[in-house]
């Protein structure tokens, strides 16, 4: 039980660092891959993202990689997490946990929707 | 250009020069423009919703409009990007022609249109327009250019640009509903 918050606590404050931009997305996905956590990608590319529907775990990361020449985001409905700009090539990682919002959008193309799902 | 080539050989069957007068006469169709003139027709009809978007910036006061305006204006600019790449790596320039003159045309009574409305009213013509300038021009690209482009790199290009288009369409379409809500 403490393990298991403590972890939790950690993944939190992981997420809160790439989200104030002080670690990488790569540092962050293999910090998860030394910790157990599966890695997923999800690819936007033709206007669309890929899968558009993921299944994931607790404590698993997604990284999300913009293959389209335009720039896109990945942006949960109520905005609690946001990749903001990501240019050609560029990416995102987050690592879920049970508070992730799992409905989730282009901020610059609203009909492009996609959604997380949880397996545990 | 099919055309075209027919008449060259029915000119040389005739032994006259006035088929081959007429090989030279200008597109007056979408589908008869060549790769750099559709190249140059849609440069420009990027451009043009570019300059409906700077309007829209400067105009509106509805948050919904501006994010549209603005995704407009990054999304087109990168076609426009890549366009000019693209002319630049195959050694060509784009070509002006008939319906790139025609949708300047327009767009000039258009922009003079929505200068003069101000408000809900300015929000509601904007995105209408959005809406039918999308879907004629996303008409056009799927049913009079990628049919007829030669250049296989352009035709990708093209058929990149129609699924981005086809999204603010449907962008539009959902602001529009929203206006009228
Ligand atoms: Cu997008």
């Amino acid at each position: 039980m403490w393990l298991s918050l403590t972890r939790r606590a950690a993944l939190v404050c992981v997420a809160h660092l790439v989200f104030s931009g002080q670690l990488s997305a790569t540092e962050v996905a293999q910090d998860t891959a030394a910790n157990t956590g599966t890695n997923h990608r999800v690819y936007i590319e033709d206007m669309q993202f890929s899968p558009a529907k993921l299944q994931v775990r607790f404590g698993d990361t997604i990284t999300w990689i913009n293959n389209d020449f335009i720039p896109h985001t990945a942006t949960a409905v109520d905005k609690s997490w946001n990749s903001k700009n990501l240019a050609k090539g560029e990416e995102f990682s987050l690592i879920v946990s049970d508070n992730t919002v799992l409905d989730y959008y282009c901020f610059y193309h609203p009909n492009m929707i996609a959604k997380i799902e949880i397996l545990n | 250009m099919k055309s075209c080539m027919k008449n060259r050989i029915v000119s040389v069957l005739m032994l006259t020069t006035l088929a081959v007068a007429s090989c030279a006469a200008v597109a007056t169709t979408p589908s008869e423009l060549n790769d750099l003139e559709i190249a140059h027709t849609a440069y420009v009809a990027d451009n043009i919703d570019i300059q409906y978007a700077h309007l829209a910036l400067a105009l509106s006061t509805n948050p919904d409009i501006h994010e549209f305006a603005r995704t407009m204006i990054r999304d087109h600019e990168a076609v426009n990007e890549q366009a000019l790449a693209l002319l630049e790596k195959l050694g060509a320039e784009a070509q002006d022609n008939f319906l790139s003159q025609k949708l300047i045309a327009d767009s000039k009574s258009i922009i003079d249109n929505l200068t003069q409305l101000r408000g809900a009213e300015f929000d509601k013509a904007y995105a209408d327009n959005e809406l039918g300038y999308h879907k004629a021009v996303n008409e056009l690209v799927a049913d009079a250019f990628i049919p007829n482009i030669e250049n296989p790199e352009v035709k990708a290009l093209f058929e990149q640009g129609l699924k981005i288009f086809k999204q603010h369409e449907e962008h539009a379409a959902m602001m529009v509903k929203k206006l009228n809500e």
